[in-house]
């Protein structure tokens, strides 16, 4: 395939997907904190499409899960209580990014079936909903702080290229330090010496700070190469002799030359700052319950019982794989298109 | 015989000195001006000829203030460009403009012609927009360029027309010194001889005064009114190109006349022309 | 000679600015260890001001830092309030076992990587570049997080591998062999997770180091002579391509370190990793510093020994620096 169709394809893929977790509200059937005690582990909901009877609809069925008397956590389908799988629901009111409220979900069962596609965790929620919803978390702490980090990178960057002198010495001297140390270390060491106990929202924001802060180090060096070049082209001399400021300069004619760099670096950081929230609320250090994140969702399968017996708790881990690949293969196209080895 | 008018540009001792030093090397410098002095009457286009290295555009950059001198002044209509405030310096950068040798990278890939034409004004701030468009559409008139193609990039552009947009670009602030360094350099034949038209005509019509630096001897004898040959960072000598060719004894000098004017060469006879034959 | 010495001092100076970056963020901690003990009713303000005291926490920001640099003078690097024992034993006990875990783990990889890189770079488009460039995309694309996830579910699904620490519960009595094979047995899980993780990257740059140098002329030149191919590959290529793959040596083992932190917490493995987790959840400030500055001298070790494989290596970096 043609560099462009390949970079188009995956956009738009990658587009798909950060859609859908834009309106996880409308596509999980039930909110994500919603929980149901008397399921917890739940396998994910078997969808019949032929009745007890033996009729066959083209509506799959949903039948009521019990649990097995004198069992704890093994559970049978009643199938004498099935329901169709409905479209277009009125359910649990959520709000579509953060403004408009609305009750409509894509799909649904009648009470008291619930259509479990990836089963429910320990307190009964429905992982599938909690997926969708910690899709949202995950992927936007990392487009996030790539923004801060290529917003700060950028700025020091286009400055240390552009002036020299002991701006670029300083710079170049901080982007070595960050750059000399284990980045996880850092993310922890930078973690530890923050409130522990806060609340998710604040967690949110404190994690896309900390993530975006740490990794501005590699784009700076790279920006700053461009700028060392670029600078010295004679239509950004033409502009400074007709009475350009340096600010002008810079907007007008040095940032255009970077642009093709900090495609190719968002590419790149954007899946590693998503793991990086992964990981970090994996170990309790990000954001924590209730809201779901990936990486918190995961957590549980740090206890081995989990591990082994209930696999669809590895959703948000399967989820993530997709995406990554999807950045990965962009950040590949973006890197032939523009000359580059790959790195 | 009208009184001669003050010098538009007056250069004087001018020093400038490249270090290169890292701290484990010894010191490594380049001499790139000694003491150079120049002078331009107002009106005339004086030639500044060299060989690589013999510290032409280090000049040309001291002259614009690109770069900084060691010692020396410049004295730009009587005034020293050196002594003057950071608003002076910028109103007279309004009348010093420089012209570049590669016409393509001079101009930016992203902009249109149109538009490169225009940044200069856009820059300055002072006219609305119906009145860039009215002096950029002048300027595309002056060089020569139709207004068909101010949509084109420079890359859509041959070499002779990059340097039109680049002309233009030069004028629209209305200066009274261009410097063109090596500007006609890798075009063709013809062409050069078209660009060179262009600016004998436009030095009548605007009142420009030209400092053409080149190692093109066959195209500064042709245009010039003075010539001054720079070598290893001194000027050599100033003088009438005719006077240059009779009268001197400087070996380097020796090497630069021209051969014999060759007939098929289209040059339109002008007041530039001196008595070669 | 003064190669060796400007880099070293290179390296010094990296690690007290991490030093004095670590000890800033110090002071913008919020809570600290006394925040537990605080809400204990039963100990009495005395006794913690007594406490603060004699860990020095009321002193300002300078005192404090200069207090650490005399007491990592002595070797000790600060206390730690949960162990209640100077850093400096705690951390070496630990930082040996992740030393052991990733230098295991880096050796390995190349051993895999190296072979596998060559091979493709050798035939390339061939089933084995398509092969192995499948296999890296899918584990790039896999957090290690998963993979370490992974390795531990089909380690307690098959019982092939013992999980959790360094040594069996009925360690105490075990001879020496026995206790080495069991280590043995603890450590292939982890080196297998790290192994994969490193894998991609690894193969990927060793394939574009050995396709750069396999593409120049003269290896054309000495194919046409009619050289063998196994000769012009490792011969003639190798030597070529090492010069980026030495740099990329020590890159690599310093940079498995963020990959081990996360692995050692999932497995188990007594390392730096758990401690560091530990220590930030129980606002043990000093294990903290300590165990970053650990983790940054190994990555600073790592770059520096790679820059001096190069260097005695490749003649022109000696020839350009000396200039």
């Amino acid at each position: 395939m043609r560099d462009k169709n390949k970079i188009a394809v995956l956009l738009f893929c990658l587009g798909a997907l950060h859609l859908a977790a834009i309106f996880a509200g409308f596509f999980s059937p039930y909110d994500f904190a919603q929980q149901d005690r008397a399921i917890p582990y739940a396998p994910p909901s078997r969808l019949h499409f032929r009745d007890v009877k033996g009729t066959i609809h083209w509506r799959p069925l949903v039948c009521l899960l019990v649990e097995r008397p004198g069992t704890f956590g093994v559970y049978d389908e009643d199938l004498q209580k099935c329901f169709p799988l409905r479209f277009m629901v009125r359910g649990s009111e959520y709000k579509l990014l953060g403004l408009f409220k609305s009750t409509w979900h894509l799909f649904g069962v009648s009470v008291p079936a619930r259509v479990l596609l990836m089963g429910t965790d320990n307190y009964g929620r429905d992982v599938f909903s909690r997926l969708l919803y910690g899709s949202q978390v995950s992927l936007l702490a990392g487009l996030l702080a790539t923004a801060l980090s290529l917003g700060i990178g950028a700025l020091l960057g286009i400055m240390a290229g552009y002036y020299g002198g002991w701006i670029d010495v300083v710079v170049m001297r901080c982007g070595e330090l960050f750059l000399a140390l284990p980045w996880l270390y850092l993310l922890f060491a930078l973690r530890a010496f923050l409130p522990l106990h806060i609340n998710s929202g604040q967690a949110f924001l404190l994690v896309i700070a900390v993530i975006g802060t740490i990794g501005w180090a590699r784009p700076a060096r790279l920006i700053r190469g461009v700028v060392l070049s670029g600078k010295e082209r004679h239509y950004v001399l033409a502009a400074q002799l007709s009475g350009g400021s340096d600010l002008y300069v810079m907007r007008r004619h040095i940032l255009p030359q970077t642009w093709s760099i900090l495609l190719t670096q968002a590419a790149l950081l954007i899946p590693q700052y998503i793991l990086a929230e992964v990981t970090l609320s994996f170990l309790g250090l990000g954001v924590g319950e209730p809201a779901p994140s990936w990486g918190n969702m995961l957590a549980t399968l740090q206890q081995y019982s989990v591990l082994v017996s209930y696999w669809w708790m590895w959703a948000p881990g399967l989820a993530v794989i997709p995406v990554f690949l999807g950045y990965l293969l962009l950040a590949n196209a973006l890197q032939a298109k523009g000359g580059l080895h790959r790195v | 015989m009208h009184p001669t008018p003050p010098p538009l540009l007056e250069v004087q001792g001018l020093c400038k000195t490249h270090i290169q030093a890292r701290w484990w090397q010894p010191r490594f410098c380049v001499r790139a001006l000694d003491h150079v002095n120049l002078v331009l009457k107002v009106g005339n286009t004086l030639a500044l000829v060299g060989e690589s290295g013999s510290g032409k555009t280090t000049l040309a950059m001291c002259i614009v203030g690109l770069e900084r001198p060691d010692a020396g002044d410049i004295r730009f209509e009587g005034k020293s460009l050196l002594g003057m405030s950071k608003t002076e310096r910028n109103a007279a950068r309004r009348d010093i403009q420089l012209i570049f040798q590669d016409s393509a990278g001079a101009l930016s890939p992203r902009m249109s012609a149109a538009e490169i034409i225009e940044e200069p004004l856009l820059i300055r701030g002072k006219w609305s927009s119906k009145e860039r468009a009215e002096r950029v559409f002048e300027a595309m008139e002056q060089v020569g360029l139709s207004a068909s193609w101010k949509d084109r990039r420079p890359n859509e552009l041959s070499g002779g027309q990059r340097q039109r947009v680049a002309i233009g670009r030069a004028l629209v602030l209305k200066p009274k010194l261009l410097i063109l360094d090596e500007a006609l350099a890798g075009l063709d034949l013809s062409i050069q001889g078209q660009i060179a038209n262009l600016l004998l005509d436009l030095q009548t019509s605007q009142g420009l005064s030209y400092l053409f630096i080149s190692h093109n001897r066959d195209l500064v004898f042709r245009i010039a009114d003075e010539v001054a040959i720079i070598s290893d960072g001194r000027v050599i000598e100033q003088s009438k190109p005719s006077g240059m060719l009779t009268q001197t004894e400087h070996p380097y000098v020796q090497e630069l006349r021209p051969p014999a004017l060759r007939e098929e060469l289209a040059f339109d006879a002008h007041a530039g022309l001196r008595d070669l034959q | 000679m003064r190669y060796l010495g400007h880099r070293i001092l290179q390296s010094l100076f990296l690690l007290f600015g991490v030093s004095l970056l670590s000890f800033a963020f110090v002071e913008l901690a919020p809570g600290s260890f006394f925040d537990e003990i605080r809400l204990n009713p039963q100990i009495s303000s005395e006794t913690l001001a007594n406490l603060q005291m004699q860990y020095g926490m009321g002193q300002p920001l300078p005192v404090r830092y200069f207090r650490w640099l005399n007491s990592a003078a002595k070797g000790e690097f600060g206390f730690s309030f949960a162990y209640n024992s100077p850093v400096a034993p705690l951390l070496w006990s630990r930082a040996r076992n992740t030393l052991l875990l990733t230098g295991l783990a880096t050796l390995l990889a190349w051993l895999v990587a190296l072979p596998l890189g060559i091979l493709s770079a050798e035939n390339r488009q061939g089933w084995i570049d398509r092969f192995g460039g499948l296999l890296t995309s899918v584990l790039l694309a896999t957090p290690d997080l998963l993979l370490a996830l992974g390795v531990l579910l089909l380690a307690l699904r098959t019982h092939w591998l013992p999980v959790g620490g360094m040594l069996s519960v009925e360690a105490v009595g075990h001879t020496k062999w026995e206790n080495l094979t069991s280590i043995g047995l603890h450590l292939l899980g982890p080196v297998v997770v790290l192994v994969l993780v490193s894998l991609p990257t690894l193969t990927r740059h060793i394939r574009t180091a050995m396709s750069e140098a396999l593409d120049a002329p003269y290896i054309h030149a000495a194919r046409a002579h009619g050289i063998p191919r196994w000769r012009i590959v490792l011969g003639h290529a190798l030597p070529v391509a090492a010069n980026p793959l030495i740099s990329l040596f020590g890159l690599s083992l310093g940079s498995l370190l963020s990959a081990s932190l996360l692995t050692e917490v999932i497995m188990s493995w007594p390392g730096l990793g758990p401690l560091l987790l530990e220590a930030i959840l129980g606002r043990d400030l000093y294990v903290v510093i300590g165990a970053v500055m650990c983790a940054s001298l190994f990555f600073v070790c790592g770059t520096l020994i790679g820059d001096l494989l190069l260097f005695a290596a490749d003649p022109r970096i000696r020839a350009e620096r000396l200039l």
